[in-house]
């Protein structure tokens, strides 16, 4: 209602570039601004599961065959490669034995650096096209919010606290774990390269490139997989099996647990949606609401200036997604 | 007396052939008889009756004609000859007499026997049962295995006695490399081991002679520089394009290299072996060495840098692996290496702040980071997980009466 006037600018101009989380941390005090589009895809992540409770669509099926992409390449890498690294020792040598030799152990670890190259560049790719089509930044992006969640969980831990965290779409742990696997990548691809085709590397770096890729190749390595056996597995296996990078969904019990900021935000931008969205029709061609007037919607404040751009023919299909009437839109 | 007289000549007659008969049935035994200080049966004197005489020939099938002299200092002055050996003890089958139907008779040479009075000293000249020289050699080569087993043993699945069995006669035997009546200490001075190989291999032993290794054992006669059998092995001698042969060369170089008693008298670094072995072609070879399939890998070995017989020290220009050179050796196995390329080789030193800054930052940084990083993460989860099994315990026993944990039982109540 009361509009703080420097921040208003601002709202604004991200206002102008809708996103669904946008990339600046926000106080967490202040309520999140939900764009149309964000509420109506918030409305189709809540879903009903077979047992007919609400589910909560975490990852899309994309996300879900990147994800077990990951896990073959990451383990088959893993384990053609550490052997190569400790081929001395006789449990490396072993190990090397099983793979078939050494000589195969490489070339099944250069099939599958090629997937996670490939994957990786997909992943890269898709986030360009999400930031520079639809302006979407992601909700990965570490804030002020989960050094304070850090802060808190450390408090929680040693029992000085008792407070619930609100942890959002990502907890800071998970934020932690998939940042750490981008710089993770980023080594590995590099000095995985530099060492997969040395000649084409020394004809414009030196020769003395080679045995620090090396070195990082080996290290990183042996980092990422303990980062994998100690952080992953505790936080999404052992903590609690987190099966939604399999099946996609998580049930409401699991999103109060894990991420109650999330589960408040999706019901109210359902909400949201719902207000607005037109009952559901027989008629499936009809045209969608149309929002001429403003293309954002805040919850709290109607002052939201009016965009006029493309009063036209929104990309909006029949907005028949709200909770009590689902239906299967995947 | 006529009778008498017609007696005693048939008699002496009947008693001449029957020494003559009992000679060419036993000759030994004739011997025996006559020799009033009898030596041993078989000793070497007897041998040496005729062996001694320098110019003692025998004549084979082919025209060629061989000495069948000993000399007999040479031989006292062998190791056979230290430890009580006679000739019978490898020339077993040489005991009857005459020899295996060579022509000789004891009559050619005792003409009071019955030979002709007259005859003069001519040098001996036997014809001998053999097809060649070399049937004789390989012949007496046999007889070795009765005390030398297991060298021989060894020696049957040598490199060298593959090149007898495909038909090549003059492949060595024992006694090519070690002598027959002259055998001494084959190793004494040790410059003698490279020089018997020489024999055949002459290009090869050339090349070593200006080696660094072959330089230090002609003129230093060096203990501790390898000599042809320290790599190449002694009996067992195997192909150098055995791939099992390949793949030992590190062990072999390393065994030396590796030493740090041996190398430290010359200022040489361990780590060379300890470098290679870390690096990509060192694991490589290195695991097909511990398999035992035999497969060579194609990865580099010690030699494929450093050379085989012409091995220098790096700071000899020569030297394959002296910096200049450094690029086409590469080349030798990666056509299209560039002038950058050999820069990605340490030249075997470990990395050190002073020679390589950036990596030695990147080894130390995760050395400190990777167990300063795990240990946050164990020390995280330890607390994690105790906080939550304590929470658990206690929603479990409290929850059902005390309603005032409620807030803190909300997700075990559903």
């Amino acid at each position: 209602m009361t509009q703080k006037s420097p921040a208003t600018n601002a709202h604004i101009a991200t206002a102008l570039k809708p996103s669904v989380h946008p990339m600046p941390a926000r106080r967490t005090r202040r309520p999140k601004r939900i764009s149309r589009r964000e509420a109506q895809e918030a409305a189709a992540r809540i879903q009903t599961g077979l047992d007919g409770k609400r589910i909560f669509l975490r990852f899309t099926l994309g996300q879900r065959i990147e994800h077990q992409l990951l896990i073959v390449s990451f383990t088959i890498l893993a384990v053609t490669g550490l052997p190569q690294r400790f081929a001395n020792t006789a449990i490396g040598a072993l190990a090397l034995q099983l793979l078939g030799g050494i000589e195969t152990a490489r070339q099944i670890h250069h099939l599958f650096a090629a997937v996670f190259i490939i994957e990786s560049i997909y992943h890269v790719g898709l986030f360009m096209y999400n930031l520079v089509v639809h302006g979407r930044w992601g909700a990965i992006w570490p804030n002020l919010d989960d050094m304070r969640h850090f802060i808190q969980m450390l408090r929680l831990n040693f029992g000085l606290s008792k407070e619930h965290l609100q942890f959002g779409r990502y907890t800071f742990e998970e934020k932690m774990e998939y940042w750490a696997l981008v710089w993770g990548g980023v080594v590995m691809i590099a000095t995985g390269f530099i060492q997969w085709f040395p000649m084409f590397i020394t004809r414009w770096l030196p020769g003395a490139v080679i045995p620090i890729a090396r070195a990082f190749h080996g290290w990183e390595a042996i980092l990422a997989v303990l980062a994998i056996l100690t952080w992953h597995a505790y936080h999404a296996v052992f903590k609690h099996f987190n099966k939604s990078i399999f099946t996609g969904y998580m049930t409401e019990e699991e999103m109060r647990e894990e991420h109650p900021a999330e589960l408040e935000y999706l019901e109210r931008a359902a909400a949201i949606h719902n207000r607005h969205a037109m009952p559901p029709s027989p008629v499936v061609q009809q045209p969608s609401f149309a929002p001429k007037g403003d293309r954002r919607l805040v919850e709290q404040s109607p002052s939201t200036p009016t965009s006029t751009s493309q009063g036209g023919a929104p990309p909006i299909s029949t907005p028949t997604l709200a909770t009590e009437t689902l239906s299967e839109t995947d | 007396m006529q009778a008498f007289r017609n007696c005693s000549f048939l008699l002496t007659i009947a008693v001449a052939s029957l020494a003559g008969l009992a000679l060419f049935v036993r000759a030994p035994a004739a011997k025996a008889q006559d020799a009033t200080p009898t030596p041993q049966p078989h000793g070497n004197a007897n041998c040496l009756m005729c062996h001694a005489d320098p110019d003692f020939t025998g004549n084979l099938p082919d025209g060629e004609t061989v000495s069948l002299h000993v000399d007999p200092g040479t031989y006292y002055r062998s190791v056979h000859a230290d430890a009580g050996l006679e000739c019978l003890a490898c020339h077993a089958n040489q005991k009857d007499y005459p020899h295996r139907s060579s022509q000789l008779t004891c009559l050619e040479c005792h003409a009071e026997l019955g030979g002709d009075p007259q005859t003069t000293y001519q040098p001996l000249s036997v014809m001998l049962a053999y097809a060649d020289s070399r049937a004789i050699t390989i012949e007496a080569n046999e007889s070795c295995r009765a005390c030398h087993a297991e060298k021989f043993e060894e020696a049957v699945d040598s490199a060298h006695a593959r090149v007898l069995a495909g038909g090549n006669r003059e492949a060595p035997l024992c006694v090519d490399c070690h002598g027959s009546h002259d055998i001494t200490p084959p190793d004494e001075p040790r410059a003698r081991i490279s020089q018997t190989c020489a024999k055949c291999h002459q290009a090869v032993y050339t090349t070593y002679r200006t080696s660094i290794h072959g330089m230090a054992l002609e003129t230093e006669s060096n203990p501790d520089v390898p000599t042809c059998v320290d790599c190449h092995g002694v009996h067992s001698v195997r192909g150098p394009r055995d791939p099992a042969f390949r793949n030992d060369t590190i062990a072999i170089c390393g065994g030396c290299h590796g030493d740090k008693a041996r190398m430290d008298k010359y200022g040489i670094s361990t780590e060379v072996f300890e470098t290679y072995l870390d690096d990509f072609h060192g694991r490589t070879v290195n695991f097909f060495r511990r398999e035992t399939t035999n497969i060579a890998s194609n990865k580099a070995t010690c030699f494929d840098c450093h050379g085989i017989h012409n091995i220098r020290s790096p700071e000899d220009p020569l030297s394959t692996v002296y910096p200049t050179n450094l690029q086409r050796t590469c080349q030798q196995c990666h056509a299209d290496a560039t002038i950058a390329f050999p820069q990605a080789w340490l030249s075997h030193y470990s990395p050190t702040w002073e020679r390589t800054p950036v990596l030695f930052i990147v080894n130390t940084f995760y050395q400190i980071m990777i167990p300063t990083l795990i240990l946050g993460f164990v020390g995280y989860i330890g607390l994690d997980a105790r906080r939550r099994i304590v929470h658990h315990h206690q929603s479990h026993n409290t929850s059902i009466d005390e309603e005032e944990y409620d807030d803190d039982t909300e997700e075990s109540g559903d």
